[in-house]
Parts: C-alpha cells; sequence; structure tokens
C-alpha cells in the first residue's frame, strides 16, 4: 500500500512541478481513520498530503465534471491542460462515460489508475472499531491498511487484522472489474477479476411479488429527505438543471417530501441512469438515510445487459446504449 | 420535585398513561435511527449515539402545508386543520434540545412562527442523557454537555435497568406527577450511578474546539483564498442542512392540481445556487465558495451577531455523514489558524 | 396574535393594467384593491416598503409598492416579467385575483427627510420603489414638508421609460426639476457619438459637466450616472434616494460623492431573494442583516459597514 502512496506523491510532484497537469485529484486523510477524502492540489510542495488506503472510497470523476463545467473568467485564456486524477477501475469507468458521451474532452484528464481489490466500508470499520473498543482518541491516529490483500488497523499499539469479508464495501464484493483501462498511467500490479456470481444483490427482490416489491421501496422512498447527496456526488449526473429542480415554466417534481414525489425523484434519477451507472456506490454510500440505491440501479444494469449485451463504461469506444441502435434491438420490455 | 427512577421494564405502563399524547420515540430501520410515531415506548430504539435526523421536524417538519386554494370557479384560500395533539417526544438528546432553544430564537423574533409556535406549545420532550457519545460529537466545545437539560421538560438518564428521572419543567411535572409506583424516589446510590454515568461520557467527548475568537476571526478572513480551497470538494449537496438541528431555512412553493393547490414550506439549504438566485440570474452567492463561507460564518458570527448564540450544538452529524469529509471542527481549527486578509 | 398564520395572504383584485414597457422584460403596473374593506384599510404602508404577492399556483414574489400612501384604496405594483411569479402576473387580465400579504420591509426614513431636498435617482425598473416616495412628496398632502425635489430617471430606450404620462404632468410642475435620459447607443466600436433618438440631445461622454444645456431641456442621451454630473445637484440639506441596477447604483453613488454627498445623505434599497418576507426563510440575509425585515431601504453608510455580498 505505502508503495503505491510513493509512487502517487512521486508522479504529482512530477506532472505539477513539470506544469503538466492544472491540478491534482486525489485523496488525503479524513478527520477521523474511517473516510479518506478528496483533495485538490495545485502546489508541488502539498504532495505529502497525497494518501493511499483501503478507506479510498469515492469516485473523484465527479470533479472533472465541476472543472468541465468552469467557466473562464472575461477575458481570462482558460486553461486548458488537463487534471490529473486517480482513478480505481470503478472511477475510470465513470471516466470512461464522460468520455463515450463527449462531456469530457479526452486530454483534459490525465488519469493515473490503481488497480483495486476493494475498498473497506467506513460504517463497517466504524462498528468494527467500536466492537474491539477502539477508544475515541485513537480513532482519529488509528492506521487502516491492506497489506498482501488482508486489511489491518492499528490503535494505540495494538494491530489488528480485520476480516476482509466484514469491512469490504458491498460493491465491492460484486465487482468483476479490478483494472482501470483507459488510463495514463497505471500504479501497481494488476489484480485478477474474480469470478462472481453478479447481480446477487438484487436476488431477494426479484423473487418478491410485484406488490411486495412496491412496498418495499414505498417503505424506503419515504425515508428520503431529498438532500440530493445522491445526484451530487454522481459523476454521471451532470445535467446544467436538474429535472426536480427545473421550475420553468413548471415544477415537475414537487418540494413536497413524501412517498410520491421522492419515487418520482428516484426513479427519474434511475430511468437516466439506465446504460450509463457504472456501479461505483457513492450514491448508496453517501445516502444518510441508508436507501439502497445500488438496488435501484444494479436491476437497471442487468437489463441492458440481457437486453442489449451493453456494459456501462467497458470501452471509450463503445456508442453509448439510448445513442445506439439495431435492427435485432429488442422492442419490448419484460 | 424529588428525582426519580424508573425502571426500564415499566416504560410500558408509563406509556399506557400517556393515552392523551401522541408518542414519537426514536426508532430503527435497517440500521437507521429516525424519530417516529409509536405505540409503546417500550419500542424505542435506546442503543443510539444520536438519531440520523434530529428530532426538529416535530417542530419544523421538512414538508408543511401553510394553506390550500382553490382557483375555480373563484379564488379561494382556506387554512389546514390545526395541529392540536399533545406530543410526546421522547429520547431527545441534550444537543438537540439546546437547539431547539437556538430555533426559537429565529422562530420568535419579530412575529411568531404560528405552526413552530403551536409545535412547541403541544410538545413535552423527554431527553435522554448521553451514555456513549458519539467520536464526531463536541457539544462541550459549544456550550453544551452530554446531560444538559436546557431545553427539556424531563431528563433522564440510562442507568441500565432503570432511568434515572429529573423533571425539569412545569410541562414535564403534566407527564411525570409524583414519586409514585411507577416513579420510585431516587436513591443516593442512584444519584452516584447517575454522576459517574455522566462524567464518564464527557470524558469520552474528545473531539474540541475553542470557539473563543472564531467570531472576530471570521470577520478578518471573508475576503480570504482559504474559502476557495476549503469549498474545493464540497458537492453541494443538502446533508449537513438537512440534519443540521439548527439549520432553519426553508423554500416556499405551490402545488397546483388546476383547479385547486397548496402552498408549502419545505427545508431548504444554503449551500445550492439556487437558494440565493434572483430572477434575473444574477447570485448574490454564485460559487461552492461563498455558500460553504456562509454556512460556517451564518453558524458562528451571523446567528451570535443577531440573536446572542452560536448556531450549532455540537451534535457532530455534518461531519459524520458528509460525503467528502468536510469537518466543521477541522475548519474552525483552520480558521483560527488563517492570516487575517486586508484588501 | 400569536396563532395568525403570517403567510396566508389576503385575496385583491387587478383593477387596472398599465403597460409601462414591451419587450422581451416587459413591465407593467398592476393596479390592485384588497377585497376585503377591513384588511384594505388595515394595510398601511410606508414609502419603500413591499408585499408579497401571489399568483396562486404559480408562487410569491416580493415587489416594492409603488403607489404612496397616500393614495388611498389601491396600491400599485410596477413589475418587470423576469421570473415564474412574475411572468404568471404579466399574463392575467383585469378582474383577475392574486394574494398579498404585508406590508413588508422598513420603508425610507420619511421624518428624517423632512425639511430637507430631496433628489430620486431611478434607473430602469428602479424607479418603481422611488415612485411611492416621490408621489409621497409631491403630493398635495406633504409637499410642504420638504424642499427642493430634483427626479432623474433614466432607461434604455424612450420605450422603456416608465410613468410616461405620470411624468408629462410632473414636467408641467414649477415645485419639481425632472431629468430624463436614455441609454447611449453601443456600436461595434462601443458607445455611438449620436443622439439616441430625436429629441434627446447627447451628453458629452467624455466631460458630461461642460455639455451645453439648451434652453428647457430636460431630455438626454447618456446614462444616468452622467445625468447626474449635470445636474450637479447640491448636497447641502439635501437626501439622495437611488434604485436600479447595481451597476448603475455604483456609479450615481461614485458620482454623488464627488458632488460632496456624504455616506448617511445617501439611502438605495437593496434586493435580495425572498421567500417569507418576515425573517424566517433564510435567504436574504447580508451578513446578520435580514434584507426583508431590516431593508430593503439602507443609507449608503449601513451597506458600506456589510459584508459585500449581495
Amino acid at each position: 500500500m505505502s508503495e503505491i502512496e510513493d509512487k502517487i506523491r512521486e508522479i504529482a510532484k512530477k506532472l505539477l512541478e513539470e506544469g503538466k497537469v492544472k491540478y491534482f485529484i486525489g485523496y488525503a486523510k479524513g478527520s477521523d481513520a474511517f473516510c479518506a477524502k478528496p483533495i485538490i492540489i495545485d502546489d508541488p510542495k502539498d504532495v505529502d498530503k497525497l494518501i493511499w488506503s483501503p478507506c479510498c472510497v469515492n469516485n473523484l470523476a465527479v470533479y472533472l465534471v465541476d472543472e468541465i463545467k468552469k467557466k473562464p473568467r472575461r477575458g481570462e485564456e482558460p486553461d486548458l491542460r488537463p487534471v490529473g486524477i486517480i482513478a480505481k477501475a470503478c472511477d475510470e469507468r465513470g471516466i470512461t462515460v464522460l468520455l463515450q458521451e463527449n462531456i469530457l474532452p479526452r486530454e483534459r484528464a490525465y488519469i493515473i489508475g490503481i488497480p483495486c481489490s476493494g475498498m473497506a466500508e467506513p460504517q463497517k470499520l466504524e462498528k468494527l472499531a467500536g466492537e474491539k473498543g477502539i477508544s475515541h482518541k485513537a480513532i482519529y491516529d488509528m492506521h487502516i491498511r491492506e497489506e498482501e490483500n488482508e486489511f489491518s488497523f492499528e490503535a494505540e499499539g495494538v494491530k489488528e487484522a480485520l476480516p476482509r469479508d466484514e469491512v469490504l464495501a458491498d460493491k465491492c464484493k460484486e465487482c468483476f472489474q479490478h483494472n482501470p483501462k483507459e488510463c495514463d498511467i497505471v500504479i501497481g500490479e494488476s489484480v485478477e477479476n474474480p469470478q462472481i456470481e453478479k447481480y446477487v444483490t438484487i436476488k431477494e427482490l426479484e423473487d418478491m411479488s410485484l406488490e411486495d416489491r412496491e412496498k418495499f421501496w414505498e417503505k424506503i422512498f419515504e425515508r428520503c429527505i431529498r438532500c440530493n447527496a445522491c445526484k451530487e456526488v454522481c459523476p454521471l449526473c451532470y445535467c446544467e438543471e436538474c429535472t426536480v429542480e427545473k421550475a420553468k415554466p413548471m415544477r415537475w417534481c414537487s418540494k413536497s417530501v413524501d412517498k410520491s414525489n421522492n419515487a418520482f425523484y428516484h426513479l427519474m434519477r434511475a430511468m437516466h441512469l439506465v446504460g450509463r451507472c457504472i456501479d461505483c456506490g457513492e450514491c448508496e454510500r453517501v445516502c444518510p438515510m441508508g436507501i439502497p440505491l445500488r438496488k435501484l440501479y444494479k436491476k437497471l444494469e442487468k437489463e441492458a445487459e440481457e437486453l442489449y449485451g451493453y456494459e456501462a463504461g467497458s470501452s471509450s469506444e463503445d456508442v453509448p446504449l439510448f445513442a445506439a441502435f439495431t435492427n435485432d434491438d429488442p422492442d419490448e420490455f419484460e | 420535585m424529588d428525582d426519580m427512577v424508573l425502571k426500564k421494564e415499566k416504560l410500558s405502563e408509563w406509556s399506557n398513561e400517556l393515552s392523551g399524547y401522541k408518542l414519537i420515540a426514536p426508532s430503527k430501520e435497517d440500521d437507521v435511527v429516525i424519530f417516529k410515531e409509536t405505540a409503546n415506548l417500550n419500542m424505542a430504539s435506546l442503543d443510539y449515539a444520536n438519531s440520523v435526523k434530529p428530532p426538529k421536524e416535530v417542530f419544523f417538519p421538512q414538508t408543511q402545508e401553510l394553506f390550500r386554494f382553490e382557483k375555480t370557479p373563484e379564488v379561494k384560500v382556506s387554512e389546514g386543520k390545526k395541529q392540536t395533539e399533545k406530543v410526546l417526544l421522547f429520547g431527545v438528546r441534550p444537543c438537540d434540545a439546546r437547539s431547539l432553544l437556538i430555533l426559537d430564537k429565529l422562530f420568535y423574533w419579530d412575529s411568531e412562527d404560528p405552526f413552530y409556535r403551536q409545535a412547541r406549545d403541544n410538545t413535552v420532550i423527554v431527553g435522554l442523557a448521553c451514555t456513549s457519545p458519539h467520536h464526531n460529537c463536541y457539544c462541550t466545545s459549544v456550550g453544551g454537555k452530554p446531560y444538559s437539560n436546557e431545553g427539556l421538560d424531563v431528563l433522564m438518564t440510562d442507568l441500565g435497568d432503570r432511568f434515572f428521572v429529573e423533571v425539569i419543567t412545569k410541562k414535564g411535572e403534566e407527564v411525570i406527577r409524583r414519586p409514585n409506583e411507577l416513579f420510585l424516589t431516587a436513591t443516593s446510590e442512584d444519584k452516584t450511578l447517575r454522576d459517574e454515568i455522566w462524567e464518564k461520557a464527557e470524558s469520552e467527548i474528545t473531539k474540541h474546539v475553542d470557539v473563543e475568537g472564531v467570531h472576530d476571526k471570521l470577520g478578518e478572513l471573508f475576503d480570504s483564498q482559504y474559502w476557495e480551497k476549503k469549498a474545493q470538494t464540497c458537492v453541494g449537496c443538502g446533508i449537513c442542512s438537512f440534519l443540521c438541528p439548527t439549520c432553519h431555512c426553508f423554500d416556499i412553493t405551490d402545488e397546483d392540481c388546476g383547479t385547486c393547490g397548496r402552498r408549502i414550506r419545505t427545508w431548504d439549504t444554503c449551500m445550492i445556487p439556487e437558494y440565493t438566485v434572483h430572477a434575473s440570474g444574477y447570485n448574490p452567492r454564485p460559487g461552492k465558495k461563498n455558500r460553504l463561507k456562509n454556512r460556517v460564518f451564518h453558524k458562528f458570527r451571523y446567528f451570535p451577531d443577531r440573536f446572542d448564540v452560536i448556531a450549532c450544538v455540537g451534535c457532530g452529524r455534518c461531519i459524520s455523514k458528509c460525503p467528502v469529509g468536510i469537518d466543521i471542527v477541522e475548519t474552525l481549527k483552520e480558521v483560527k489558524e488563517q492570516e487575517e486578509v486586508k484588501d | 396574535m400569536s396563532n395568525e398564520n403570517l403567510y396566508l395572504p389576503h385575496l385583491a383584485t387587478i383593477t387596472e393594467i398599465r403597460e409601462e414597457a414591451t419587450g422581451e422584460r416587459g413591465i407593467k403596473t398592476f393596479k390592485v384593491k384588497i377585497n376585503d374593506d377591513e384588511v384594505r384599510n388595515n394595510f398601511v404602508h410606508k414609502p419603500g416598503q413591499c408585499a408579497m404577492l401571489s399568483v396562486f399556483g404559480v408562487g410569491e414574489s416580493i415587489i416594492s409598492i409603488s403607489s404612496p400612501p397616500t393614495w388611498k384604496n389601491f396600491l400599485e405594483f410596477t413589475i418587470m416579467r423576469v421570473g415564474n411569479v412574475t411572468s404568471a402576473l404579466h399574463m392575467m387580465s383585469v378582474g383577475d385575483v392574486i394574494g398579498i400579504r404585508g406590508p413588508y420591509g422598513n420603508g425610507f426614513p420619511m421624518d428624517e427627510f423632512k425639511g430637507k431636498n430631496c433628489i430620486f435617482i431611478g434607473a430602469g425598473v428602479g424607479i418603481a420603489p422611488l415612485r411611492s416616495v416621490y408621489q409621497y412628496v409631491l403630493g398635495p398632502e406633504h409637499r410642504k414638508e420638504f424642499g427642493d425635489v430634483l427626479l432623474i430617471y433614466g432607461a434604455r430606450t424612450p420605450a422603456d421609460l416608465a410613468y410616461k404620462r405620470e411624468f408629462e404632468e410632473i414636467d408641467k410642475r414649477d415645485d419639481v426639476d425632472l431629468q430624463m435620459c436614455i441609454d447611449w447607443k453601443f456600436g461595434p466600436q462601443g458607445m455611438i457619438d449620436e443622439d439616441a433618438a430625436e429629441g434627446w440631445p447627447k451628453i458629452k461622454m467624455s466631460c458630461p459637466a461642460e455639455t451645453e444645456i439648451p434652453e428647457g431641456c430636460n431630455h438626454w442621451t447618456c446614462f444616468v450616472p452622467q445625468l447626474v454630473e449635470v445636474a450637479a445637484p447640491s448636497p447641502e440639506n439635501a437626501v439622495a434616494l437611488t434604485c436600479g441596477p447595481p451597476i448603475a447604483i455604483k456609479f450615481v453613488v461614485q458620482n454623488l460623492e464627488k458632488l460632496g454627498f456624504s455616506d448617511s445623505q445617501v439611502y438605495t434599497t437593496l434586493e435580495n431573494r425572498m421567500k417569507c418576507g418576515i425573517g424566517k426563510c433564510g435567504r436574504c440575509n447580508i451578513g446578520e442583516i435580514y434584507v426583508c425585515k431590516d431593508g430593503p431601504v439602507f443609507s449608503r453608510a449601513q451597506i458600506k459597514s456589510m459584508f459585500q455580498e449581495f
């Protein structure tokens, strides 16, 4: 792990010193040990703030959209140099969709790919730390590492191995593509992709009756507080004005927070992510109300695969699902 | 009134005595603790550091109908039914109770907000002292304590198999009249145990910032580059505002069903550009840096200037739930270290 | 009364609509009568105050009241079509019912202005809030309480000038000095060096104060701040009230400063997005100031002491 960290710093330093990138997007230590936080640095002196740990869950591709949307000040020459960005395989797939959809010109990003066999979920780490009786004070200085495919944490002089299965983020358990492809440079050895059963997360739901499924989602959507975090962290929710905010000439979605409007919001988002969602799991991770959004998007991912043999973000050469048409396309939903 | 104890198994009996009240208590759904109406307090979830959503929504619901209107055959407006039901809100943490005193200042200054007032008047708040605070809690930095009774009508402390019960206000006396077969007079041992638990809880709060001087320092940093750097990674969602027990901004919109409709007010967040944009398209807070700065300034400078109290109770929700790890305590510490910006 | 629903508007009927300016951002003046007699009689406003207008089903918008309190039984609002609510208002007809609540805000401190010379400087639709003041000052009830009146008003083109007939009347009075202007035209090389329209002679761009003033002329081609320079009011025992787009205000204020006006002699109104109008919803804040309660009228001195975020 620390080898990767050193390499990240080295590359970032070089890129910034040579002025090859405008700035560098990576991870820094969060205020507690469970979360690494995104950081944007433009000074080579700051590269030591960059880290790599099993807590680097955020999908940083969302900041590329920020960069593309930036408007230069009047009279100012736009700085079109690329932005350095660290990308795990799932993040890279997000960037690939941005490339496919012509949102991001390829030359605007310098992609540092890191093969990844899974990240830890902050909530799970926190729970484990609690069970092991780690004091609050220690939480801040705790080190969480991955060495030879094993997670461990070290706090108050005690080092403890963490059962991989218990801390791995759910999305990582279902990840079948560990190696980023669309990269300018790759750090670390490539990892073997696992043979996993796809779509286990939605199996239980699929087996439910339509009525039960409706009840399931109704109960869950009722909890939503419409903080829009799911849409704001999504690198593919890049519309200038979202349907839910659009008020001119009429409001499509009421600001009233209730079952029906919340369902409208989530289903609208889901529909706009068919064949685009790359399962980085950010929406589900950030949801304060514990809404299992991945279950929604995973189902649509499955539909896209089964109906059209389409896998989102697998190649920047692919025509996006909704931009492609062949005579063989199935014309009805089951 | 004397301090009392209530055996945990008697919660159910006490609930039955409270037949005139709608009971709202913390409930756990898929690991998410929120305040919900419950038939009996024995169903309340008690193993929580704090609820994800603060109980402010009992007084300031996320969606509040202001009135209804008809457009045809002629325009008419009508007020909805008044909420007159009495509520007992159980399990409120001391930080969230203090937040209500802060919200009172805003909702009562100049003119009283009728909806908030009604809900406040009709609700008895039974607090539960913190026995194991979360590592992001920092109430002691902003004037709170894990066992503070400010804003509470009754304060309970979990002693294991029983609650230590202190009635704070007249309103509290309405729900716990006197020591009786349910509420037994507390012994000196009970009191000692309570003190130990309080002390332990307080010692577990390790997140700390000295807010002395933050107000003035912010004034010097209005034009600082710091805010741009700090806000770079903010994604502009509403988590920090919606989960904040003292954030109170709202939007007012119409729901139109063609011939009739209603006007509602809903929680809003100053972290989105739509919040301040003028109809002309001009926006006085156009960037993330302006908005993040405004939130910090509002809590630690504007609100204290106006209402003499910091608009933060140190619940730590915004820290725990921020998608990108922006930590208000860290921010305040950094603010204190920044150098003044002069024009 | 604590239980009164502060958000419930009173019903009011539009009794007259006057088209002031056409175009994409057209301006119309709405004459509105509150339906309930008692409410109407109790609705007493100060010059410069605002009201929340509702179009049911569309929403609410805060609008300054552009008629003076001395005009009884009705209120007037001069509204530019910019957002959802104002667009909906522009589609309405005489007889339609809207909602109104208020009056809100502080209004101009008329008592402090008594005995003083009053200078009104309005640019574009910014004339609307000023109208409630100058019509108050010029009305027979209060004219004697104030000194000389100078009224400066400019818009982009002659077609954009509001209250045309009213200004013709004011122009006939000898107790008020009216000066109006329309904008310099822009060409590809910058401003075109000619009169913008017939009957509107150009003020010298390079040095406005040196412009030769034809006898009796008070219609000009220039921007409002330059007209201030030409009219050159004396700061002695005077107050200046200005309202308009931020850029116009900025230069008007600069020119007033040059003429010797102190910060406490200059008043302006601020606008900010508002939802409640009663100091609760939070969005109109500038620092600890709530524009809806503490404003919208501020002296230049007050504005200077604020965090510059508006």
